[in-house]
């Protein structure tokens, strides 16, 4: 029989009509032979469409020596990553679970393995999610992913996971030491993060102003959030009674990137001094970045509310807020799409 | 300035400068053959050959960019929430590619593809997508005229291959 006009077209051409509609891949199996074949091979491969919405990654067993991965995956593309999961990891003895939860919507999927026992995993997996070790250069980016981690040498997993997926927002929990902050400008750098949130208990760096602005020469929006540390409630990301007015105007100065910070501290709740704040309130509306700032604290201040220079300046009990008034109704993290690494 | 486009049936046409410039393609061919936009005597005395596009297809490009021509560089594609692909197609361009019958749609979108003509290549891929999203594989069939050789036994294992094993 003479072939369709769709089965003519170069199987480049199809995959890129996949890529707008990856919901019809297996009615597309269906038709024929041909178009079988194109969508077995539009599997195979990593194609610059976002698969997954969050990823979580636990290490269990004994010895951390398992790598749990649970991931949450776009509508239109489930019925890809399954086929994409059963083709690279449906016979590996590394794994010792995949599974779905098809309760919640989107879909999430569970997959368990060693590393240790096949590392090849790591990267059939990073090709489920649209990463580019199979060779293409052009790639999509990854929802959400939390890493639940506690060794540095769970990094390399990591690193191989995530390689060519592109992340707007990156968010770190847990204790901060030195060699953190690196591997967090690492990822800043390699997957291009945009914006970054610290929930941190512990900081224990040298220099954490520096460490601060270093970060705010990265990355366009900051949120810093100090969580419960058990021995020392006054210490906020590692500082006692700190200069926060000029910590805060060093990390928006123009040559920085950053534009929008929040700092959020229910532990203490003082961590800004009245004095602070009224040089905020001064010096901030004068930038001519248009900057996002918001700091939860607990002040018995006279609730005010006024424009000053292009900003909108709130103060109430809770919250200090001077934003540029283009810039006063937008929330704080406007991107969907972030990863999350959560230390033990 | 125009330029000299010559397709694989040996018609000629003569474009504006700007049209020409829109193919990713003819713009290297042209900086390859030193033809610029002040020198008319290199443009005059070169042609473009364009030996995988043929003219019925080249009349239908031009008509593309000839609508275009003016537009502003924006970004041509976006991903949607849900995980695919999204690109916006006007109701100028779904009316222009209403007109072409599907075998024709796909000779475009392989000459849009060869050209590299970003925005008519993304207008016609969502076109088909949006032609394709939602229809079972029979209906898939008859719309494109194919013809299905697979087997009832082989449309089962394919079903059986792509279920989750916990179904």
């Amino acid at each position: 029989h003479q072939l369709s006009a769709i089965e003519q077209l170069p199987e480049e051409l199809v995959h890129k009509v996949i890529d707008f509609t990856p919901e019809t891949i297996i009615s597309l199996k269906l038709v024929c032979k041909s178009l079988r074949v194109v969508v077995d091979n539009y599997v195979r491969q990593s194609r610059a469409i976002p698969i997954v919405q969050l990823m979580e990654i636990h290490h269990l067993g004994f010895d951390y020596a398992l790598l749990s991965i649970s991931i949450e995956i776009f509508i239109d593309t489930t019925d890809l990553f399954e086929s994409r999961l059963k083709h690279h990891l449906g016979r590996k003895f590394a794994v010792t679970r995949i599974t779905r939860d098809i309760r919640k919507q989107p879909k999430r999927y569970y997959v368990d393995f060693k590393p240790s026992e096949d590392m090849i995993v790591l990267v059939q997996l990073n090709t489920c999610f649209g990463g580019m070790h199979n060779g293409m250069s052009s790639l999509g980016s990854i929802g959400e992913v939390q890493l639940h981690v506690c060794k540095q040498s769970v990094r390399t997993h990591i690193q191989c996971l995530l390689k060519g997926i592109n992340i707007d927002n990156l968010l770190v929990t847990g204790n901060i030491y030195e060699h953190d902050v690196d591997f967090i400008l690492n990822l800043i750098s390699t997957h291009k993060v945009d914006g970054l949130t610290l929930k941190v208990v512990k900081t224990i760096v040298p220099d954490p102003v520096e460490v601060l602005h270093i970060l705010s020469s990265r990355v366009r929006t900051l949120n810093l959030h100090q969580m419960r540390i058990g021995e020392d409630e006054r210490a906020m990301f590692g500082m006692q009674e700190a200069d926060w007015a000029r910590i805060i105007l060093g990390m928006f100065t123009p040559e920085r990137k950053l534009d929008t910070l929040k700092i959020v501290n229910h532990v203490n709740t003082v961590w800004i001094q009245a004095d602070a704040e009224a040089e905020l309130r001064r010096s901030l509306p004068g930038l001519v970045k248009k900057v996002w700032f918001e700091g939860i604290r607990h002040q018995f201040l006279e609730e005010i509310e006024y424009i000053d220079r292009d900003y909108s300046v709130q103060v109430s009990h809770t919250k200090l807020s001077i934003k540029h008034t283009s810039r006063a109704i937008e929330p704080f993290t406007p991107s969907t799409t972030r990863i999350t690494f959560v230390q033990l | 300035p125009n330029v000299k486009l010559v397709t694989s049936d040996n018609e000629e046409f003569v474009v504006d400068f700007r049209i020409a410039k829109m193919s990713v393609t003819v713009s290297r061919l042209m900086e390859a053959m030193n033809m610029s936009e002040t020198d008319d005597a290199s443009l005059l005395s070169n042609s473009i050959p364009l030996p995988n596009v043929t003219k019925a297809v080249m009349a239908r490009v031009i008509e593309w960019c000839e609508k275009h021509k003016n537009d502003e560089p924006k970004e041509e594609k976006e991903n949607d929430k849900r995980g695919r692909t999204t690109h916006v197609v006007s109701d100028w361009d779904k009316e222009f590619l209403k007109n072409d019958e599907f075998g024709r749609l796909c000779q475009l979108m392989g000459a849009a593809n060869y050209l590299e003509i970003k925005g008519l290549f993304n207008d016609i891929s969502q076109t088909i997508a949006n032609m394709i999203h939602g229809k079972k594989s029979d209906e898939i069939a008859e719309m494109f005229n194919i013809h299905c050789d697979l087997t009832e036994a082989e449309k089962k294992e394919i079903r059986k291959k792509t279920a989750w094993c916990e179904d």
